[in-house]
């Protein structure tokens, strides 16, 4: 296991010294062919990927995709300063000085558009490789985003290449296509057959959507060499590569910015997005008609039992409120009669203790009277009696035992 | 004069000032441990589903006596408002006084793939807004909503205005046309129907995808080198790698939410035309009549400013404010300059409103 130490990294420099005198020494003898040999390509790039295969097993393992994602700049940082040294470097010294350098920068620039403009797909996806690494950002990002998502058992779109299928491949699937279904197998032969014409049009949009991005590729040419220009004219320089990269990269996002907003991209932006998904419905309806044809659950079947269980869940949700509410209407509505029927008790109890105050009174009054006066007592007897048999009416009704039991 | 100026040795030691840095940034990135998320002490006080319902831990003595419910997108997840102690609108919020609630919506998995707008907008916000209205004793509370969350916080204050008391919106989308929207310009052409009955739920990968593409070669490759350079301070990297986990912590997006959203939405435009549906409820922002502040940010490439903006001329409000924030999406919560600026704005905004 590597050491990852300030020592692994002398290491590293000694390991990229060695690559840069090698690589210049190379560099020097193939200036004037105008063709650096592919072994040599991007020899930076190549160092860091040995330097990351000594070391990548000393680094714990939650790292390891933030230095992948941070390598794979670096090498675009290595190879765009590569690419830029060589074609400067196709500029002779004498040119730089003369007035005229601006006339051969401008040609060597018109040289790239050429090839990235030339009708042939295949060969301006390779200039572009070559030159312009970076513009297979978006594509590299599309296909590994979808590739997780095919429903086919490995991810059977690897094999479409922007640049789209030979063209002997295409007449083969055009026979194919023009032979129509017949027997048993007859509607199997047509979905296969429906398949293979959305995987052509899938192609057709990675072709649309790559030749837009080719586009951009040639404006940002463009935009870079009026900005070096610019430069020039206000007499700024450019000192260092990664001054280089960020105009590069300012360069590129100009050129894309200018080139998504357009009504051209939305299509094929929109065309790509849709013709891969019906490509992988497409397969999904086939791969249900085989695990249907196992008794196994299908897609489509779980997509029926999800939208059901929401469906229950939702109603019964719906349910309980509504049961919620009723039976707390109900209750308060319940509550409230019997609040009402006991204020009225209340009110009548209290009427009656008023009452029963007043007959106390009253009878104190008797009594006072008695104990003073007894042969009034005797001349008041009928007069008692009356207010005696109704007192007793009253008091039965109260009955004050029930205030108490209440 | 020829503008371009390498030495060939000045080209080498660039090089392996690089191949240095790089090879030291595994140190720091092997002792940097574990990356931590969310600084605020918070409680789950209602849970359903897989969403959970958060109090933040008060940190002022005196409170403001309406709390603060927070509502986020779908799009990946809340703890970008409470990123780290230096970098939280939660924090700033909570020592203004506030009373800050949060709604997490979780990871969504393939038996969520039905929940429609209608279910959480009237179904887990307003249970959510029940709930807080329950523990404080109160009829009505505050709402700040964040991106999409915002526009979910616009549809539900005009289904039930009578709970909501005072209006937040931060990078909001609400003109979903406006020229300078991509996201908006990208959708337009695709079969969102057959993208979602053939994907289910949207993967949260493909989510990152898109939003990378809007600047490919800054945010896949210029971004890096950059970290590159500051990878021999432990702080910085470890800043970096916490921003890094957000970007790409996606949930996935429910396929029938997504598939409602992007056609009522970006595609149809409905908002500003009142023409948005959610349950049996049509979406006029007329109704919403309560004091709105609107945050947008100047430099935002996902929801430009002007999107956001629109929604001054379709509120029925007297009472609304707009305030732009020099920076873009995510700096609005994350910057420092972030940190003086909207905490602060919110609470004083909200104080003389209470």
């Amino acid at each position: 296991m590597t050491e990852i130490t300030p020592s692994g990294s002398n290491e590293w420099i000694d390991l990229q010294r060695k690559y840069w005198d090698a690589w210049s020494q190379l560099y020097q003898q193939t200036l004037n062919s105008n063709l650096m040999p592919a072994k040599l390509s991007n020899p930076w790039a190549q160092a860091l990927d040995h330097w990351w295969k000594a070391v990548a097993p000393g680094v714990p393992q939650e790292n390891q995709d933030l230095i992948q994602k941070m390598m794979e700049p670096g090498k675009s940082f290595f190879g765009i300063s590569e690419e830029f040294t060589r074609f400067l470097g196709n500029l002779s010294e004498p040119a730089k000085s003369w007035g005229n350098w601006q006339d051969l920068f401008l040609s060597r620039i018109g040289e790239l558009k050429t090839t990235l403009s030339q009708a042939s797909t295949e060969g301006a996806i390779k200039a572009m490789r070559g030159l312009f690494p970076f513009f297979e950002m978006p594509m590299d990002t599309w296909t590994r985003t979808f590739s997780s998502a095919s429903p086919l058992p490995g991810d059977f779109l690897q094999v479409l290449k922007p640049e789209g299928l030979a063209d002997d491949l295409h007449d083969r699937i055009g026979r194919f296509l023009s032979v129509p279904g017949v027997g048993y197998t007859r509607e199997w032969q047509e979905q296969a057959q429906r398949g293979v014409r959305l995987l052509l049009d899938y192609e057709r949009a990675l072709q649309e959507y790559t030749q837009l991005l080719s586009k951009a590729g040639i404006d940002t040419l463009e935009r870079l060499s009026k900005k070096v220009i610019d430069r020039a004219k206000k007499g700024g320089e450019i000192k260092s590569l990664r001054e280089i990269y960020d105009l590069w990269v300012d360069c590129c996002e100009e050129a894309y910015n200018d080139i998504v907003f357009t009504e051209e991209y939305q299509d094929a932006y929109g065309h790509l997005i849709n013709a891969l998904m019906a490509l992988k419905h497409h397969g999904q309806s086939m791969m249900d008609e085989l695990m249907g044809a196992f008794n196994m659950p299908t897609h489509k079947g779980v997509t029926t039992l999800q939208c059901r269980q929401q469906e229950l869940r939702r109603e019964l949700r719906d349910i309980r409120s509504r049961l919620g509410d009723h039976v707390s209407k109900a209750d308060l509505k319940g509550m409230q009669a019997e609040l009402d029927a006991l204020r009225t008790d209340l009110d009548k109890l209290l009427a009656m203790q008023q009452e029963l105050k007043t007959l106390h009174a009253e009878l104190g009054a008797v009594k006072t009277s008695l104990d003073t006066s007894p042969v009034k007592v005797k001349g008041l007897a009928e007069p008692v009696s009356t207010t005696r048999r109704k007192a007793p009416a009253k008091t039965k009704a109260t009955k004050p035992a029930n205030i108490t039991g209440e | 004069m020829f503008p371009i100026n390498i030495r060939p040795d000045q080209a080498f030691d660039e090089i392996r000032a690089f191949g240095t840095k790089l090879s030291h940034g595994l140190k720091t990135l092997s002792e940097i441990g574990d990356i931590d998320v969310g600084a605020t002490e918070k409680d789950a006080v209602y849970t359903e589903d897989k969403m959970v319902l958060y109090r933040f831990k008060p940190m002022a003595d005196k409170l403001n006596p309406v709390p603060l419910l927070i509502i986020y997108a779908l799009v990946n997840r809340p703890y970008m408002a409470d990123l780290q102690k230096d970098r939280s609108l939660v924090r700033g919020l909570l020592s203004g006084g506030l009373d800050v609630y949060l709604i997490d919506w979780g990871y969504p998995d393939s038996a969520d793939r039905f929940l429609t707008l209608n279910d959480y907008i009237n179904g887990y916000i307003d249970r959510c807004v029940d709930v807080v209205c329950a523990r404080h004793k109160l009829q009505q509370i505050n709402i700040l909503g964040i991106c999409q969350g915002g526009t979910f916080s616009l549809c539900y204050s005009v289904i039930h205005p009578d709970k909501v008391k005072n209006l937040i919106t931060t990078v909001t989308p609400v003109d979903f046309h406006t020229p300078d929207n991509l996201l908006s310009h990208w959708m337009r052409k695709i079969n969102v129907d057959l993208l979602v009955d053939t994907m289910g739920n949207i993967p949260g990968e493909m989510m990152n995808w898109i939003f990378l593409s809007l600047k490919p070669f800054r945010l896949l490759g210029q971004k890096y080198l950059d970290m590159v350079d500051t990878l021999d301070d432990p702080v910085q990297a470890k800043n970096f790698m916490r921003m890094e986990k957000w970007i790409f912590d996606s949930p996935d997006q429910v396929g029938e939410t997504f598939r409602q959203f992007t056609k009522q939405f970006y595609q149809n435009n409905g908002l500003i035309k009142g023409e948005i549906t959610i349950g049996e409820h049509r979406i006029d922002l007329k109704n919403i009549t309560m004091p709105v502040l609107n945050i947008y940010a100047a430099e935002d490439h996902l929801v430009p400013p002007d999107a956001s903006k629109a929604l001054k001329h379709c509120v029925g409000t007297k009472d609304y404010t707009e305030l732009e924030f020099p920076g873009g999406h995510v700096g609005i919560y994350v910057s420092s300059k972030a940190q003086k600026l909207i905490p602060s704005s919110v609470v004083d905004w909200l104080a003389s409103r209470t």
